[in-house]
Formats: structure tokens, sequence, C-alpha cells
């Protein structure tokens, strides 16, 4: 026994009690997702269900990022693609991948994505500012950044990025 | 005031004029179509340079007749044209994106039948506002 045991015990319960959640604190839902190697994550409001499967059907006369149309039990919905607008990689062709279908002001719409990590719940103050050193693209779309499963977690704002999909961006 | 809309829709059908442009199924109103013939003569508009799509390698051809406000127009489309009737339900206003952001011209709405996707497209309108069909008024170049 040194004197030194105290002052690490007491430092370990100091570091303890921070990771005490408030219970009062408000959670927010997400839906944490991959896009080739980065996570990222929508607010779980604006995601109104996940399809694993669906038959796109092409539109001729798109832009790459918009993948097309899927009948989703009598409404037609569109489909679009973030790759272009963060700038990440498409995934190889045949790769497994889910679609979201997102609702926003501007508009509603199929997100294409790798696959869904996670839907969580988390207390407001786990999300941080967006760091300064985010990417030009990705700086107008970020509302956030948390660390999730020992991973950074960027937080997209589905509003921003539907809006600026309608002006032409992506 | 839904319930009436409801009331409405019920049992009401659009009826098409069907074709294809390479493996995509077009629909036009059948109001709007005056009829289709055989084989188109020379010269006569293409629905692929209409709608800015590449053109077919099909030779099999069939002409259509578009009514048009003062003048009828002829395009040529790829054989077998059909006459098809869908279901009021079965039609959709276009996606928001599509609408933004899909740069075919005339497309008006979607529908979706027998698991295929149908592109509706208002070929008179889009006539009567392209350069392309004013030399081609009612066939003759």
């Amino acid at each position: 026994m040194t004197d030194t045991n105290l002052d690490q015990i007491l430092a370990k319960r100091q570091t303890a009690r921070k990771e005490i959640v408030n219970v009062d604190e408000p959670l927010i839902k997400l839906v944490i997702f991959a896009l080739g190697e980065d996570w990222f994550a929508f607010h779980g409001e604006r995601i109104r269900e996940i399809l694993t499967k669906a038959s796109i059907f092409f539109v001729p006369g798109c832009p790459g990022s918009l993948e097309g149309v899927i009948n989703v039990r009598g409404d037609i919905e569109s489909v679009i693609r973030l790759n272009e607008l963060l700038q990440v990689p498409l995934p190889e062709p045949g790769t497994p991948s889910a679609i979201l279908l997102g609702s926003g002001t501007a508009m509603n719409s199929g997100i294409r994505i790798d696959r869904v990590v996670d839907l969580v719940d988390i207390p407001q103050s786990f999300i941080q500012p967006p760091p300064a050193n985010l990417p030009d693209q990705m700086r107008p779309f970020v509302s956030g950044l948390l660390r999730f499963k020992e991973r950074p977690v960027s937080v997209l704002d589905l509003e921003q990025i539907f809006s600026q999909y309608v002006k032409g961006l992506g | 005031m839904s319930s009436d809309v409801d009331q409405q829709q019920v049992g009401t059908a659009l009826a098409l004029v069907l074709f294809k442009v390479g493996q995509h199924c077009f629909g036009v109103e059948a109001a709007s179509v005056r009829g289709s013939g055989g084989v188109p003569g020379d010269g006569v508009l293409p629905v692929e340079s209409l709608l800015t799509l590449p053109g077919s390698t099909d030779d099999r051809r069939q002409s259509l007749t578009i009514k048009g406000d003062r003048q009828d127009y002829a395009i040529s489309v790829a054989a077998p044209v059909e006459l098809g009737t869908i279901p009021a339900e079965a039609i959709h206003p276009l996606p928001v994106a599509i609408t933004a952001r899909c740069r075919l011209p005339g497309l008006r709405a979607l529908a979706v039948a027998d698991h295929s996707l149908i592109l509706l497209v208002d070929l008179h309108r889009l006539l009567q506002t392209s350069p392309k069909a004013d030399l081609h008024q009612d066939g003759k170049p």
C-alpha cells in the first residue's frame, strides 16, 4: 500500500463519475451507417424506413447520383446516393447495400448506403461540434461528430443535403 | 374532401400508347395520338431524337401521329406500338429529385404496371416547343 494508491483510486472514481450519463439529458435517436470506409449518421426522426431489398427502376436522363426510383408499397420514391456529394468512393458493383427512406422539407427520397451499423439513442452531449479539419466537401452537411465503437461518426444534416441536392449539388 | 377524390379515382384509368426506347417503356396519353401507321418515311423525326436518347438499332420502326394545335406531327418509334390502360392509382407524380435533376424532356409522370416502370411523356407539348419538330410536321420534312 502506498500513498499513490489513494490518488489512483480517486482519479479513477473521478473519471468514472464523468462517464456516468445524466439520465435526465434528452436522448437523440441516430441511424448510424457505413459509406465506404467512413461512418455517418442521420437523426432518426428523419428516417422513415430502412430497406434492405428493393428493385431500382433506372430513369434515363438522370445524373449518376440519382439511381432511379423504387416502388415502396405502391408509392414511388427516388433513390439518391451521397458518394458524389461527400466525395466518398463508390462501392464495387454487386456490393450489398441498403436504402434509407429519408424525409425532409425540400424532398423525400431513398438514400443508398453500404450498410446500417446501428440504431442508437445517445445523450445530446455526446455529439461534438464538427472539427475544424473537416474536409471542405463535408463541411456544409456535417452538423456534429461523435465516437461510436471507437470510430468517428459524422452526423449529417439531411435537410441541408436534400436542399442542396435539389439545387444541383452532387 | 379526400373521400370525394378517392371516389373519383376508383375505377378511373388512363389510356396510353406504349412504345419502347431501348429497354425503357414510354407511354403517351392516347388522347394526344391521332393514330399509328406503318413504316415511317425517310426524314420522319425519331422519338429518340426528341427525347435526347441514344438512337435505336432496331430496324423495325412504326410511325406515330401526334395531335398538334394547328397541325399533326409524325414521329417514328420502335415497333411494336401498343395501346394499354393504366389504373389511376398506378400513376405517380414525379418525385422532387427527378423533377429537379432529370433532364429527360417531356417527362410528366411515372407508372408502375406488371413490375415495370412506364415513363409518361407529353409528346404533344414537346413537339410544340421542340425546334427539331419544325421540319417534320405531318411527316413531311
